[in-house]
């Protein structure tokens, strides 16, 4: 670990047991009451120091330099990213640091991995329109259809267990929604517009909505 | 041309994409990757050259939108490539005088052989000694002139909406995208060309912050606008930043494309038939890499009409006539939409925006860039609409109807979609986690220098080039899938390798002196593009 650069965004993604090993490792005593924030301010003051002090340049030694000839497995982090596949579908990815998931899945009373998805409208989240879906490990990535009612959303994944509460193991940022309902867009045929916007070639998009798109924009 | 009585001012734009993703490969100037833009030279870039000439000293005041994208600017300057092109072409020639020797007792394919033979020797004459070897010169002669418009693009024709929630990344784009605009063509660009006509609400912040003024999206981000726009396609809009947008003509590329467009007529030539697919592979062995894999050589015999019946010759100077009806007609249709749009608006002046990849002109369509000198030809001859570029139609951007236009694209079914799905969605991850370690690493390292710089310089360059959408494109078309999934890999393993030797702090200068010289392009690179902006 510590040969590795350590992010904020790498730190963040971590869960609290994993940043409390870590700042274990980087001798950082951390009194209990300490919440994750500040484990993760004092992480990277320590990997910031620890880079100052690092001979200002690299050494050119090829015996000690490893190159990826192909694409890296895992990126060995814990994180849940999502982008927008249309205005209504993302597709969500996410990953476990072995480390993590084995530390988890040894809980007796773990129960498996979901994916919480929560909304927001005006900023506020809207806790009841929120779905939970279950994933498998073996799968790490799903497209998902959203509700048009709301703004943005939050991808959390989460672990499952038996006796206790569940927990958040990685989030996505808050992502906007581009969709906005709009009678016009959608689906639908018969559509009455102004004759400039029939001109305009409006007619043939919202047949080619109709087509393509009925099933998400309804 | 009936003239009509309507007074209100019409104006039409046209713009054309030159694109070609970042394929460059050195270690083989007979790849067939090479030759796609070799191919593209020949039969389009050049002969649009060719045409500004001609319609120069007839004294045609033409005006045309260009976007030559950063990484087709690279391959057009890179030594490397220039004398494989030049190369390619004494091989053609060569293959011309082999062609017209075969056809000997067929006088009239044997005209056509002489015809390319011709062509071929031409385009050899005009890059190498009229250019210089250096066509973006032309262009940006043309541009100052102010005959055409060039636009700025992103950096690796990157969809960026897909970004918009690592907004340094798209920063990190438009900024190389700007650098790059400026060092090949020394202009101050308005206009912003979005890769895949990929908008996003936000986009037009970053862009304007950069001093650009508009760009053209496709015709549903415009017409599903908030609040709705009010002239729809027949005038630009702008945001409430007051960056301006354009929305796109939707018929102009079915008229030339569609099921009843032009491109299809059977006078035309036969693009398929090709004598690198047809002959016998003994008689190609000057032009075949080592791989033996046919290709495309612009020595076609046959029209269109060949499709469905027997081999029908093809005919060039037929195919010129109609070429010219053909731009005719989509002048008289162009006309004809502005002048009913004319009478529908409120508005004291109508517009339009037509645009198209320019590989349509040359490449897929022999005839196009004839097509297209004759559009403006007759253009000039007339007076009931004129012909602009942006610029001109955005003069009075402060004056647009306010509104938020709408997610869009042009590639998919309009949002993109093709850019993740079966095929290519295994992609995500690994660019978008690549690009969030780069963003952290540019805030990390901020006043680097020596060794470690070059490998963040490398790093930002690799993750610039892993953003193309060229690579989940080809992979959706299956157009060299297996090349876009190695060039994909090897940007972003190049990444992973300077990654974990700022990590180790070890690094060896061989292999980063052997990944720069794969990847020349942007040789300014400051990896600090990709740093938060105040």
């Amino acid at each position: 670990m510590r040969n590795k650069i350590i992010t904020k965004a790498d730190l963040e993604s971590m869960s609290t047991s994993a940043l409390v090993s870590l700042a274990d490792e980087y001798n950082i005593e951390i009194p209990e009451s300490l919440n994750r924030r500040f484990i993760i301010s004092e992480l990277l003051e320590i990997a910031e120091e620890q880079s100052k002090t690092h001979q200002d340049d690299l050494r050119d030694d090829a015996s000690a330099f490893t190159f990826y000839e192909d694409l890296p497995k895992n990126f060995n982090e814990t994180y849940i990213g999502a982008i927008m596949r249309n205005p209504l579908w993302c597709f969500a990815y996410w990953d476990i640091r072995d480390s993590e998931f084995k530390e988890i899945s040894q809980n007796p009373n773990y129960l498996g991995l979901t994916l919480s998805l929560v909304f927001y409208k005006d900023g506020v989240e809207v806790k009841k329109e929120g779905i939970e879906i279950e994933v498998h490990l073996e799968k790490k990535e799903q497209f998902i259809l959203l509700n048009p009612a709301y703004n943005s959303f939050r991808l959390h994944l989460i672990a499952e267990f038996s006796n206790t509460e569940p927990k958040i193991i990685s989030s996505t940022q808050k992502i906007t929604i581009p969709h906005i309902i709009l009678e016009k867009n959608e689906p639908g045929i018969d559509k009455k517009v102004s004759p400039i916007i029939a001109l305009s070639g409006m007619h043939d998009i919202l047949r080619e909505h109709y087509n393509n798109h009925r099933q998400t924009f309804i | 041309m009936v003239e009509r009585k309507n007074m209100k001012k019409k104006s039409f734009a046209l713009h054309l994409l030159l694109h070609q993703g970042y394929f460059r490969d050195i270690n083989n100037s007979e790849s067939d990757k090479n030759q796609l833009l070799f191919y593209a030279i020949s039969q389009t870039y050049l002969p649009l050259l060719n045409m500004f000439a001609n319609l120069e000293s007839d004294g045609i005041n033409f005006k045309l939108g260009l976007t030559i994208t950063p990484s087709l600017c690279t391959l057009l300057t890179d030594p490397v490539v220039q004398q494989s092109y030049i190369e390619w072409l004494d091989k053609l020639i060569l293959l011309g005088e082999a062609e017209i020797k075969k056809h000997e007792g067929n006088p009239e394919t044997q005209e056509l052989a002489k015809e390319y033979l011709r062509t071929c020797k031409r385009n050899k004459r005009d890059f190498v000694e009229t250019f210089n070897q250096d066509i973006l010169s032309k262009f940006a002669y043309y541009a100052h002139k102010g005959n055409i418009e060039l636009f700025a693009s992103a950096a690796t024709n990157c969809f960026l909406p897909h970004y918009i929630d690592l907004k340094e990344a798209i920063h990190a784009q438009v900024e190389a995208g700007l650098i790059a605009h400026k060092s090949f063509f020394n202009l101050a660009p308005e206009g912003f060309w979005l890769p895949n006509l990929g908008y996003t609400p936000g986009l037009e912040h970053i862009l304007r912050s950069y001093g650009l003024n508009y760009a053209i999206i496709e015709t549903h981000g415009l017409l599903f606008s908030t609040p709705p726009s009010k002239n729809g396609i027949f005038s630009p809009v702008r945001s409430e930043n007051s960056f301006a947008f354009f929305g796109r003509d939707p018929y102009a590329e079915k008229e030339i494309m569609g099921d009843e467009g032009y491109i299809h007529n059977e006078i035309y030539r036969n693009e398929e038939n090709d004598i690198g697919f047809e002959s016998d592979i003994e008689e190609l062995t000057a032009i075949l890499d080592q791989n033996k894999e046919r290709i495309s050589t612009g020595y076609k015999y046959f029209s269109k009409a060949s499709k469905s019946i027997e081999k029908k010759q093809y005919d060039i100077e037929k195919a010129r006539q109609q070429a010219d009806k053909d731009a005719q007609d989509f002048l008289a249709k162009k006309i004809d939409l502005l002048h009913k749009a004319a009478e529908l608006s409120e508005e004291d002046e109508v517009s339009l925006v037509a645009t198209f990849d320019a590989s349509l002109f040359g490449e897929k369509w022999f005839e196009g860039i004839d097509w297209l000198e004759r559009f403006f030809r007759h253009a000039s001859k007339q007076e009931e609409i004129n012909i602009e570029n942006c610029s001109d139609l955005a003069k009075n951007q402060f004056t647009l109807q306010v509104v938020q236009p709408y997610h869009s694209a042009a590639s998919g079914f309009g949002y993109g979609e093709d850019l993740v799905d079966s095929s290519n969605e295994w992609m995500v991850r690994y660019v978008h986690k690549s690009t969030e370690r780069m963003i952290d690493l540019a805030q990390r390292f901020t006043d680097d220098t020596g060794l470690k710089a070059r490998a963040l310089n490398l790093a930002a360059k690799e993750i610039l080039l892993a953003q193309a959408s060229d690579w989940p494109s080809m992979l959706h078309n299956k157009n060299y899938p297996d090349f876009a999934r190695e060039a994909f890999s090897q940007n972003v393993s190049s990444f992973a390798t300077v990654f974990e030797s700022l990590g180790s702090n070890n690094t060896s200068t061989e292999w980063l002196t052997n990944t720069e010289r794969a990847h020349q392009i942007f040789p300014w690179i400051n990896y600090r593009i990709f740093s938060k902006k105040k």
